[in-house]
């Protein structure tokens, strides 16, 4: 048996061994007073009986009751006297009896009277006794309650408290010297999964430090080539390097835009890599969204000349929203060049905003495309995919784009969908929970 | 302009060299570490110093603070650095250089981006 389990067994069988011990005391004590008061009882209906016995003539009733008295009254001298009074009526000899009653009750009167001290003196010591019995039960619970407390409860609380403390990443785990019972038991437990955890997350941080690593090795590794690589051709292609023929610059150009897909793709998927590995740190302030979407919209300028569509930026954007203000022109960047490349020639891209009072604040990007089916909207967000359009075979993207602009949404504490029926475009539109109006004095703080 | 260009990825110094030299018409001194820039830097006399953040034996900003401790140094500096090492440019910043070129850089318009750095400063 577990010691502490043992001592508390223990105690519990010594408190009921004290207890049925007291209370046997007590019970015993309250039994001689019962005893005193039936004999004061009968001997007060025995003088009632005798005190006008010497009158009555002989009847069956009162010779039965005279015997049911006898039978129980104590002592055995008493009850002989008692038994020559029941003989004397019978052999109705009434001068004989006189006497023998007048010589009883005499002597009886001193019997009550010690039976009377006899009570008062088992009163008294029954009620110090209870007042005894109580204090003491009362002592050993209160005994016990502090045993309890110091032996189980505290040690339970202390250990919570350093659970605590190693939840919230103070790693003082150990307990020094562990009892050598339950609560103990319990502690060096502690210390031993506490250590597991602590060399667990040693390996994961070394494992996470290794994966830092190689995704700035494959950052630079990847893109140091890729710079010389489209360095080169565009030299080339500039004409920098002197005239080429048109056959040659028409290779060169295509080599540059494919240089230029892949260094896209190659940026994609260290993003992703950086956002599923958690390595892509927001640097989150109150931005101006009027600033990202001139920005956003300046910078896709050209894009939207060479497919002949027009950014129309819709009603007021003087709003502040607390961002990354980089990574959300990335996303609005994303939607409007796919809104360009899924946009009709001639047609318009809007840019709109919708802020409702203690709602998200919710940026639209609307085109006039030929919408997509519910199948086509599925697969949208998903990684590596994407939907071709046979109308636009110049629409190439690395499939990465909305999965990350989800994920950087997501990052915010935001949410990206669309809205879209085939022939009527499509609205891509997120939200970002922290805003507020741009008022002129803030502007001026910030 | 006489140009020192420290940049250890030998291909992205020689498409440099060549578009400063072609576009530019500069003239451009290539090295490849370090300390060799640095002892050029001090034998000979540059109008412009583009130092890469990463260097082998010494890097960019180790460079920039050993010619500092010679208070004649007066010849511009920009970097050349990367966009993964964003918390080095605010050092050299702090160190004098007059600005920093982001890496990739486009050939086509590196010119116009040092040009546009040398006007702030002037």
């Amino acid at each position: 048996m577990k010691p502490l389990q043992l001592k508390l067994i223990l105690i519990m069988m010594l408190f009921a061994f004290a207890s049925s011990l007291l209370a046997y005391t007590g019970f015993s004590m309250f039994s001689g007073i019962k005893f005193y008061e039936k004999n004061i009882h009968l001997a007060l209906e025995a003088r009632s009986l005798l005190e006008n016995l010497s009158d009555q003539k002989i009847s069956d009733i009162l010779i039965k009751n005279l015997q049911e008295i006898r039978a129980e009254i104590t002592p055995e001298k008493r009850q002989s006297s008692f038994s020559d009074i029941i003989q004397a009526y019978t052999s109705g000899n009434r001068s004989l009896l006189k006497r023998r009653i007048q010589i009883f009750l005499e002597n009886d009167r001193v019997y009550v009277n010690n039976f009377l001290k006899e009570i008062e003196y088992l009163e008294k010591r029954l009620y110090f006794y209870s007042v005894a019995l109580f204090a003491s039960i009362f002592l050993i619970l209160l005994g016990m309650a502090f045993y309890i407390n110091s032996q189980i409860f505290i040690p339970i609380k202390n250990t919570t408290l350093r659970m605590n403390d190693f939840l919230n990443g103070k790693y003082s785990y150990s307990f020094d010297t562990p009892e050598d019972d339950e609560m103990g038991e319990l502690q060096s437990t502690f210390n031993l999964m506490a250590q597991e955890v602590l060399r667990n997350m040693e390996e994961l941080k070394s494992l996470d430090a290794a994966k830092s690593d190689f995704l700035n090795i494959a950052s630079h590794e990847l893109r140091t080539p890729m710079t010389s690589i489209k360095g080169s051709l565009g030299l080339i292609s500039e004409g920098v390097m002197g005239k080429i023929p048109d056959d040659i610059l028409n290779l060169i150009c295509i080599a540059e835009t494919e240089t230029d897909r892949l260094i896209r793709l190659i940026n994609d998927i260290l993003d992703m890599a950086k956002i599923d590995a958690k390595k892509l740190p927001l640097k989150q302030e109150w931005s101006s969204l009027d600033d990202i979407i001139d920005k956003t919209a300046s910078s896709l300028q050209g894009l939207a000349q060479s497919f002949n569509v027009q950014i129309k930026k819709g009603n007021s954007f003087s709003f502040l929203v607390f961002c990354d203000a980089d990574r959300i022109q990335q996303v609005i960047t994303n939607l409007v060049s796919n809104a360009i490349k899924f946009s009709p020639s001639g047609g318009t891209v809007d840019i709109l905003v919708e802020a409702k009072e203690n709602e998200a604040i919710k940026i639209m990007v609307r085109d006039h495309g030929k919408g997509m089916t519910p199948q086509e909207k599925s697969i949208l967000f998903q990684k590596f995919r994407q939907i071709s359009s046979p109308d636009n075979p110049l629409v190439k993207g690395t499939g990465l784009g909305l999965a990350i602009a989800k994920a950087l949404i997501e990052e915010h504490d935001g949410k990206i969908d669309v809205t879209t029926k085939p022939g009527e475009g499509s609205t891509f539109f997120f939200t970002l929970p922290k805003w507020q109006p741009e008022y002129d004095n803030t502007r001026m703080a910030a | 302009m006489k140009i020192l260009l420290a940049e250890d990825d030998l291909n992205i110094a020689a498409i440099a060299k060549i578009t400063l030299e072609k576009i530019g018409h500069h003239h451009v001194t290539v090295v490849s570490d370090g300390k060799i820039a640095f002892n050029t830097i001090l034998n000979n006399s540059f109008d412009l110093i583009l130092l890469d953040g990463m260097m082998p034996s010494m890097d960019g900003a180790a460079v920039l603070k050993q010619l500092r401790q010679n208070p004649q140094f007066k010849t511009p500096v920009i970097f050349l650095s990367a966009k993964s090492q964003e918390s080095d440019i605010k050092i050299v910043l702090d160190l004098g250089a007059i600005g920093y070129i982001q890496k990739p850089f486009e050939p086509r318009t590196l010119c116009d981006q040092i040009e546009g750095l040398l006007k702030k400063v002037a």
